[in-house]
């Protein structure tokens, strides 16, 4: 079986809501904030935290959080703020970012700093997402206009990318950031940048863009057929830009439940899955797609049987309907891990995103994900059973000894010119008598 | 083909500034250039017909509504001044009675704003673009075409298809999301803008500002507003005959906003017209 990475996303919907009223057609944008318990809201962020460490010790190769804005499907309003905080209770599982909206950002420098401070604060452990932002998301911040924002997220990468990658400073000069000193410091610690995914539904002028830039295709929520065709049309326009797609350059987002059995699994799951494709998932269309923010040519693709068209609105869906439009895999060790290889190789997809349902008991939650790392990941893995992050070195170095080792060559040293006229290394001028060889750090 | 709604009537096309607009036209006399809203396109309303008994109604469908498609440059109110502009000289209007509703209201304003002298008159019908502290205008980007229509007229949009379909569902779907688009470019964020306040005190000629009685897209102090802050601006009430007009008045009353609007023209007229 090929091999692959599986990703968990630990994002928490705050579950705590009346029950979903017919004339409400979505959480996705105004349900009031009178809703929200300040106690069950601490504990949904703080479960957010506990997930990235059970992940960790079972075995996972990342930990995913969204960025979430206006609503309670998510609580972290910044993916940035929230993978700093997990890179600090974690050490060593990938936290992945999926991520911070750049049109969120006043300038992508801003964003750049973030990727650059969590990638050193985790030891090279980010992996980045750059969505376009899901529909909701426009109405909640004020800075983001959909009709343009497709423009702006393309050229706010390409300076993301070129201000960690190519020598500061440089000018940028383009339609929506007009920056004549980009310099940015810190550098992230992973060359050339931290892995970066790029969600898509799949309209072609994401697919070209993650194409071009060699990201991760993070193909959501589609029906199968359009799924598998995506993904082709993916692997054609990397070769159209000179080169054979990875497997891991595509990323099957799936929510996997695994219980004792199928039977179990159904029990399980049903309600949960039900809670969540009611609620989470419920936004129509004006709300999805707010104006701009697909082309025409993709919308009428949508409507012709993609993602979104009509017939295909997952909130309205049954668990039957989920599993048999291949939305969702859940079952036995066995089932699970046949279903995935089956959709996995049908994809030609390197690595997994699953979720944890958020509604669920967090000892039914645990038991589901340990069933899953010690009874499904390891039929995906070398035998010897290692995460990524266990078989790759970590960028950077880990202690002091392996630094001095590595005896780096800086360009500088910290001097001043004395009263008396001299130039002195200032960590060694309060000596009498000066080294003959100055320190390494 | 494309479906076509109610009231369509072929348009003509004229070049401007590398777009090609389409436009309708009909009737003599005062000349009227006509800036309309997202609704209503690809059409020669029942309220066209009646003000172009009394004057020269010239109805363009402005860069990304109706038929006219949206320039890569479009991407906010002063290119929409400029092309207009340069609109009125492809025209040869060398001054023009300039009639805006709801967001070509604010276009409107804005061209008022910028060249004064080429107005003989302005009337604004419902418009746009003013912040009014506590009286936000309506969030029709939040809304459903659907639940758009019953904002705008109040909830009767049933009896008003002729003026909402496109032709078919299918059509009227892509069509109000195109448009949708073009008014995003244009009032996505602000929603307003802020210097008007200041700016219209530059506006020289005369101005009707026409206001709905319930208007649940732009509320009535909006227009009340722009009556207070232009120099000869004067406020009129349409009033609705079977129930109170909305922000739909164009379609509701027809007749009585052609009337006010051709009236008010004829007082603005210069005294010894061409």
């Amino acid at each position: 079986m090929a091999e692959l990475e599986f990703i968990c996303t630990i994002d928490n919907p705050y579950v705590y809501l009346p029950p979903q009223l017919e004339e409400r057609e979505s959480l996705g944008v105004d349900l009031p904030t009178t809703h929200y318990d300040r106690d069950l809201g601490q504990l949904t962020i703080d479960e957010v935290g506990e997930n990235a460490r059970w992940l960790e010790q079972l075995g996972f190769d990342g930990a995913l959080i969204f960025e979430q804005h206006g609503h309670p499907v998510g609580l972290i309003g910044n993916s940035m703020l929230g993978a700093g905080w997990l890179a600090s209770i974690t050490d060593g599982i990938r936290i992945c970012a999926i991520g911070p909206l750049i049109n969120a950002y006043a300038t992508p420098i801003r964003l750049a700093e973030e990727v650059a401070l969590v990638d050193n604060i985790s030891g090279g452990r980010l992996t980045l997402g750059l969505p376009l932002g899901i529909g909701t998301q426009y109405h909640a911040l004020g800075v983001m206009n959909p009709a343009t924002a497709r423009a702006r997220h393309y050229e706010a990468t390409e300076l993301l990318i070129k201000a960690m990658t190519e020598p500061g400073p440089f000018a940028w000069e383009g339609d929506f950031f007009d920056i004549p000193h980009v310099n940015l410091w810190p550098r992230p610690l992973q060359q050339p940048h931290p892995p970066i995914f790029l969600p898509a539904a799949g309209s072609r002028e994401t697919l070209e863009m993650a194409a071009r830039f060699r990201f991760t295709y993070q193909a959501t929520l589609t029906p199968r057929p359009v799924l598998l065709k995506n993904c082709e049309t993916f692997r054609q326009l990397c070769a159209e830009q000179g080169y054979e797609a990875d497997r891991k350059q595509i990323a099957c987002v799936v929510p996997v439940h695994v219980a004792e059995t199928d039977e179990q699994a159904r029990r399980e799951l049903e309600p949960h899955l039900t809670w969540r494709f009611q609620n989470v998932f419920r936004f129509p269309f004006h709300l999805s797609f707010p104006p701009g923010h697909v082309s025409d040519r993709s919308l009428r693709a949508m409507m012709a049987g993609g993602y979104r068209s009509p017939g295909n609105d997952p909130g309205g869906m049954s668990y039957d309907e989920i599993r048999q439009r291949g939305l969702l895999i859940a079952g036995s060790p066995q089932t699970v891990i046949e279903e995935l290889a089956e959709l996995t190789e049908a994809m030609g997809a390197g690595r997994v995103i699953t979720s944890i349902q958020g509604s669920m008991p967090r000892w039914m939650q645990l038991k589901a994900l340990t069933l899953f790392a010690q009874e499904v990941i390891p039929a995906f893995r070398a035998p010897d059973g290692l995460a990524v992050w266990q078989r790759q070195r970590p960028p950077g170095h880990s202690t002091k000894a392996e630094l001095a080792a590595r005896r780096p060559q800086p360009s500088g040293r910290p001097t001043a010119v004395m009263a008396d006229g001299s130039e002195v290394d200032v960590r060694t001028a309060h000596l009498p008598e000066q080294p003959t060889r100055p320190p390494l750090l | 083909m494309s479906a076509e709604p109610a009231f369509h009537t072929p348009p003509e096309t004229i070049a401007v500034d590398g777009v090609e607009l389409r436009y309708r036209r009909g009737g003599s006399g005062e000349p009227v250039l006509f800036l309309g809203g997202a609704e209503f396109t690809r059409r020669w309303l029942p309220f066209f017909a009646e003000l172009a008994g009394a004057v020269e109604l010239i109805v363009p469908e402005g860069p990304g509504f109706g038929e006219t498609e949206a320039p890569p440059w479009l991407d906010g109110h002063d290119d929409l001044v400029l092309f207009y502009r340069d609109v009125l000289d492809a025209f040869g209007l060398a001054d023009v009675h300039l009639v805006g509703y709801s967001l070509g209201g604010w276009i409107a304003a804005e061209l008022a704003v910028f060249y004064p002298r080429r107005l003989r008159s302005l009337t604004l019908v419902a418009p746009q673009g003013l912040r009014v502290p506590g009286v936000p205008r309506a969030d029709l980007f939040l809304v459903s075409h659907a639940a758009r229509a019953e904002l705008i007229f109040n909830g009767a949009a049933g009896r008003y298809q002729d003026y909402l379909s496109e032709g078919d569902e299918q059509e009227t779907f892509f069509r109000s999301y195109a448009a949708s688009r073009a008014e995003a470019l244009l009032a996505w964020n602000p929603r307003y803008d802020r210097k008007l306040d200041r700016r219209l005190a530059a506006v020289r000629c005369p101005a009707l500002v026409l206001a709905a009685e319930e208007d649940r897209v732009v509320p009535r102090p909006h227009a009340e507003r722009y009556a207070e802050l232009l120099p000869q601006g004067r406020l009129e009430v349409v009033a609705g005959g079977e129930e109170p007009t909305a922000h739909g008045l164009l379609a509701q009353e027809p007749a009585a906003v052609a009337a006010a609007i051709a009236e008010f023209v004829a007082a603005s007229a210069p005294p010894n017209p061409s």
